[in-house]
């Protein structure tokens, strides 16, 4: 690294930029909506008929709302909306923008500067998605009998860290394929929706769940799933989920900084 | 008002990426849930066709409670169009410097927003119905269509939440990720209350529209309100961007 830049100050910089803007703004209004939403349909959710309702009686509370909030709720939230709204303009901005040469001509490399980007995203995401699953934690487990798996619950939320990690590497490489901000945000919001939809499905067929596997979204709910049948945590099985996860994500980083180094700005 | 610039403002829209990407997402969604719903067990294809009495096949009820949530990402890119596309050209005070009011500008803009999108959402929904056939084999294509037909009121509704917060908001992504926001947010609503069995959404929020289709619900209230809140917004975003000092 260079040692003119200040990279962690350029990092935090960023970061408070995206929590304290407008997008910042609408994935906490957007988290606490579907928090407020999951804890308002608890208590009758269970004595409607469904899916949902035969899940209740053949598992445990915990794993049945662990089921309905991250397989159900949050792999959806996440990769379709959160993730790719802190980066799916991260690139393409700067070009849109004719902010690109200017941001250039400082002592910066062009790989600390995709790095920048995927790093001040990934925090902003951190900084706010914890804390906020944090106080769900409080507001579901007064409402689940026998309350939820501290454990579970906060390892699951790991592993999505790591899936917003891996939503954010290919919106970042949409991002620097792309010049426009609209093409960026459709390409990564569609991109995306498409990407969660095997993991979605997985409970209604075998070859729905053997597609479910080659994406990063079915380990990032390995714990929180009955599909296609419940998982203890252990501490390898979980490393071995987060490891998968960022091995999937790997590519799309390198691609992008290897497409951002080759671009004629 | 100008008919030539109407004209040219449709045939931008129909000829730029963003009506390209919309029909390519619009089949890639077909696709794959035809598929998904190719691969489901037959036991939950009943039951999906059980609890759409008034659909044209699964795969609409597929359409209409999953997809469709995705597919408001390209509905409020056409609302984008109308102001925040000049905005982000760094465009707008030069269209404006023109001898038309503001008035007539926005009637154009919008006018053709709409008209674009009407032309890409239907010959889009034609593709789908074509690539459902070829993957299911059992969908009603001109009922399919018809239903796409009265979706359009839920789109222009979007359309119009788009503009509105174009007025304040500028830039095409402010104005695409809080539009989507918040059209999501009144999807999910009628979703969560539909797992309460709260029985048939209310006829206020205009993003039940396509559940309304599929129970055979009465559509003329609901559609009178999504025309009257889409008027309002509209007409608010309008009188906004008349007296905005650009």
């Amino acid at each position: 690294m260079d040692s003119q830049v200040n990279f962690s100050a350029m990092i935090w910089h960023r970061t408070f930029r995206i929590i304290f803007s407008l997008r910042g703004l609408i994935a906490i209004l957007f988290s606490f909506y579907f928090i407020g939403a999951i804890a308002w349909m608890l208590p009758t959710i269970t004595e409607q008929g469904g899916v949902i309702a035969e899940i209740w009686k053949t598992f445990s509370s915990d794993l049945a709302f662990s089921w309905l909030l991250f397989d159900g709720a949050l792999s959806k939230l996440v990769s379709i909306f959160i993730a790719p709204l802190f980066v799916f303009d991260a690139i393409s901005g700067d070009k849109t923008g004719e902010r690109m040469p200017i941001i250039m001509s400082r002592p910066i490399t062009r790989t600390q500067y995709v790095l920048m980007k995927l790093s001040s995203g990934m925090l902003a995401f951190t900084l706010l998605f914890l804390p906020i699953m944090g106080i769900g934690y409080f507001v579901f487990s007064g409402l689940v009998e026998g309350g939820l798996d501290v454990a579970n619950y906060f390892a699951t939320c790991i592993l999505f860290v790591a899936l917003a990690f891996f939503c954010m590497a290919v919106c970042l490489l949409i991002s620097a394929l792309v010049k426009k901000n609209l093409v960026s945000f459709l390409a990564a919001f569609g991109l995306m929706s498409i990407a969660m939809t095997a993991n979605a499905s997985k409970n209604t067929s075998d070859a729905l769940l053997a597609s479910a596997q080659l994406t990063p979204h079915y380990y990032a709910t390995y714990f929180a799933s009955p599909f296609p049948e419940p998982h203890d945590l252990e501490i390898m099985p979980f490393l071995g989920c987060l490891v998968v996860i960022i091995l999937f994500a790997l590519p799309f980083l390198y691609l992008t900084i290897l497409k951002f180094k080759k671009e004629d700005l | 008002m100008n008919l030539y610039l109407l004209y040219t403002d449709i045939k931008n829209i129909l000829s730029s990426k963003r009506t390209s990407y919309t029909i390519l997402i619009m089949a890639v969604f077909a696709l794959v849930f035809g598929l998904v719903i190719r691969f489901s067990s037959e036991g939950l294809r009943t039951a999906l066709e059980a609890s759409a009495p008034g659909s044209a096949g699964v795969f609409e009820y597929m359409w209409f409670e999953d997809v469709l949530k995705f597919l408001l990402l390209v509905v409020v890119s056409f609302g984008a169009f109308i102001i925040s596309d000049l905005e982000d050209d760094g465009t707008l005070g030069l269209i404006l410097a023109r001898p038309e009011s503001r008035i007539a500008f926005l009637v154009r803009r919008i006018l053709a927003s709409l008209g674009a999108f009407f032309i890409v959402f239907m010959a889009g929904a034609v593709l789908v119905g074509i690539i459902a056939i070829g993957i299911m084999g059992d969908l009603d294509l001109p009922l399919f269509l018809l239903h796409q037909f009265f979706a359009l009121p839920l789109c222009l509704f979007v359309i119009a939440l788009a503009f509105f917060l174009s007025v304040p908001l500028r830039t095409t992504t402010y104005t695409v990720i809080s539009s989507f926001a918040i059209s999501l947010i009144l999807s999910f609503t009628y979703a969560f209350s539909l797992m309460t069995g709260s029985g048939t959404p209310s006829p206020l929020n205009p993003l039940a529209l396509g559940y309304r289709i599929l129970v055979n619900a009465p559509l003329v209230e609901p559609m009178i309100y999504a025309f009257v809140f889409s008027a309002v917004l509209f007409a608010a975003g309008t009188v906004w961007f008349v007296k905005k000092d650009i």
